[in-house]
């Protein structure tokens, strides 16, 4: 498939990159930033032009997320509102599904901007996500576009550099991604592992001093033997 | 999730092995380093052979109409595998640097030629 997008690149060049660009980014299963990482191979060895690149790569990647984004804000609720529906994802409970938009909507900004250069395979999703919640779209454009700067400099720098091993470049770029994404998840995952076992520590300590409270006064004589004095 | 963790930490440095491979092969003219998605002109760029000495060893018609093809696609215009006819460019490329290691190669030429400066016949004068 890569060979496919390659030659692509080789015999039509600027527009066959913006193409690709772009549908990757709208949310396509198509590795966009392995094709940037040729194209700054190939102009290192004298085929493109870097400085006209740049500014290709940024707006088809840009108009990519932002058609993403009007779709998830298009078709998303209606498509969220059928999956409630559906008895096969019953697995997903509401409050879970509730849970993660507030978690979503907390991070957004972040989510968007990582999702450009660093972990771009979620960034279809993301921008679907970001139009299904509604998420402003200056605050979207400024995050993507932020994202998007990084995400064209990386591949096409990286590329650029070591043009003949353009390729193990990439490799090695993808495989740091998803270390990236594997640590990401731990954390996060740690963190709410921590979180549930404090708070079911907290809430058996407070059931055993609720089942202690009894047994302290019946020790002491419990409440008839020894009354509190009554003001007059 | 440990898991997880531990497999993209051994593909990240399988990768990073990888990358360190091709990248001194690069550096050092390695003709193992020739990919399916290079084109002749990239080819002749990396190694420093004349374009139209590959496409002559290769027996290539029209050069034009293949500047922009990658490996990948001569081979499938030529109907051989890609690996074939990465073997005839690497086999094409040695060909290239013998004849002209041999061609560039100085015959040894005598000392007795070579002026030396006549040594001082007087302690400490230089200048004669």
């Amino acid at each position: 498939m890569n060979a496919f997008y390659i030659s692509a690149l080789q015999q039509y060049g600027y527009p066959a990159l913006w193409l690709i660009v772009f549908v990757a980014a709208a949310g396509a299963p198509i590795s966009g930033s392995l094709l940037l990482f040729a194209a700054g191979a190939f102009s290192a060895l004298g085929d493109l032009n870097i400085f006209i690149l740049f500014p290709l790569a940024l707006s088809a990647a840009v108009l990519g997320d932002n058609l993403g984004y009007f779709v998830g804000r298009r078709v998303g609720m209606p498509l969220l509102t059928w999956l409630e529906r559906q008895r096969r994802f019953g697995w997903i409970s509401p409050e879970s599904l509730a849970r993660g938009r507030v978690y979503f909507r907390q991070r957004a900004g972040w989510a968007i901007f990582i999702t450009r250069f660093l972990i771009v395979v979620l960034g279809g999703p993301i921008n679907l996500l970001a139009g299904l919640e509604q998420y402003p779209y200056r605050n979207f454009l400024f995050w993507d576009v932020s994202g998007q700067i990084l995400g064209a400099i990386i591949p096409l720098g990286l590329g650029y550099i070591f043009a003949a091993s353009w390729e193990e470049v990439a490799g090695l770029f993808g495989a740091f991604s998803g270390l990236s994404l594997a640590f990401l998840s731990v954390n996060i995952f740690s963190v709410l592992l921590v979180r549930k076992l404090r708070q079911r520590s907290r809430a058996s300590a407070a059931k055993a001093a609720a089942n202690d409270s009894p047994r302290l006064l019946e020790s002491k004589g419990g409440p008839d033997t020894d009354p509190l004095p009554v003001p007059d | 999730m440990l898991g997880f963790l531990a497999f993209t930490t051994v593909n990240t440095i399988q990768a990073a092995r990888s990358f360190q491979q091709q990248y001194s092969a690069v550096k050092t003219g390695d003709v193992k380093a020739i990919h399916p998605w290079m084109t002749i002109r990239v080819v002749s760029h990396i190694y420093h052979v004349p374009e139209d000495y590959l496409y002559r060893s290769l027996n290539i018609g029209n050069p034009a109409s293949l500047r922009h093809l990658t490996l990948y696609d001569i081979a499938k215009r030529k109907h051989q595998p890609v690996d074939q006819l990465i073997r005839s460019i690497q086999r094409a490329i040695l060909a290239y640097r013998k004849t002209r290691h041999q061609f560039l190669t100085p015959t040894p030429t005598p000392t007795l030629h070579i002026r030396m400066k006549p040594l001082s016949p007087t302690p400490g004068r230089t200048k004669y």
